[in-house]
């Protein structure tokens, strides 16, 4: 048998031999390639995620820094002394026990 | 691993693909099981990337490439012959012969002559006649020494004119 028997045989019988057009994508999906484009995007939503937590972390609002603290003791104790109105029968009380 | 050296990893993996996919293809059509030959060239580029960092550098990225195929092919092939092992009419080496006035420029028939070579023979006729590789090349491919790259080329052709022969006598 001739060389370019053979030769023409086979380019004749491999005419259906085409790449599937998905292919790539295929084996992309397998291997977890994604397009750097895109990984960049995810990565730097995740980092404007972890700026905007950080800032929002060390912010006034958030650390209570914005608050005087003797302001608050102050808040915090007005309640737990008695008014004027409700002193003085409170005192009149103890006084008449005696 | 670090960022750009996956980068660099897709980047030269994508290149492969689009280098060598079509050689890959080629060669898997003729040398594995064809039902299957789509999915053997989507595993032998699964397998390179996911053996890459182990790619010494000692050969070629294709001959590497190509030494994948042909392993994906064998085991195809194995997977297959076992399940076709009660079937004489099919497979490597089978005794079935060529069905009277058989004509090569049918398919079929000329998959069946070619079927019936072993894996080694079909795949350095298709690396000669459908690749046009030299004989050097295909012993670098193949990492089989030049002069049995030579006899076994040798064989697969007088086979196929011998069955041919036989074929004509046959239908005279």
């Amino acid at each position: 048998m001739k060389d370019s028997k053979l030769k023409s045989l086979f380019e004749k019988h491999s005419e259906e031999l085409v790449t599937p057009k998905s292919e790539w994508k295929e084996i992309k999906e397998k291997t977890r390639l994604v397009p750097l484009p895109q990984r960049l995007g995810v990565r730097m939503g995740i980092a404007f995620t972890l700026v905007c937590l950080f800032t929002y972390t060390l912010s006034p609002s958030f650390t209570g820094n914005s608050v005087n603290e003797n302001e608050l003791v102050e808040y915090m104790l007005e309640d737990s002394i008695p008014h004027e109105d409700e002193f003085q029968p409170l005192l009149e009380t103890s006084l008449s026990s005696l | 691993m670090s960022f750009f050296k996956r980068w660099k990893k897709e980047r030269d993996f994508q290149r492969l693909y689009q280098e060598q996919n079509e050689f890959i293809r080629a060669a898997l059509y003729w040398v594995g099981p064809y039902e299957i030959k789509d999915e053997l060239v989507q595993d032998t580029f699964l397998k390179a990337w996911n053996s890459w960092d182990r790619f010494q550098g000692d050969s070629s990225m294709k001959t590497w490439l190509y030494r994948i195929a042909m392993n994906c092919a064998k085991d195809a092939l194995r997977k297959k012959n076992f399940h076709e092992s009660f079937d004489e009419e099919k497979g490597e080496g089978s005794t079935a012969v060529l069905p009277e006035n058989a004509d090569l420029e049918n398919r079929e028939e000329f998959l069946f002559l070619l079927n019936k070579l072993s894996f080694e023979h079909r795949e350095v006729l298709v690396l000669t006649y459908y690749l046009g590789h030299t004989i050097k090349e295909i012993a670098d491919l193949t990492k089989r020494p030049e002069g049995t790259i030579k006899s076994q080329l040798h064989y697969a052709k007088k086979f196929f004119e011998e069955e041919m022969k036989n074929n004509e006598e046959v239908a005279i």
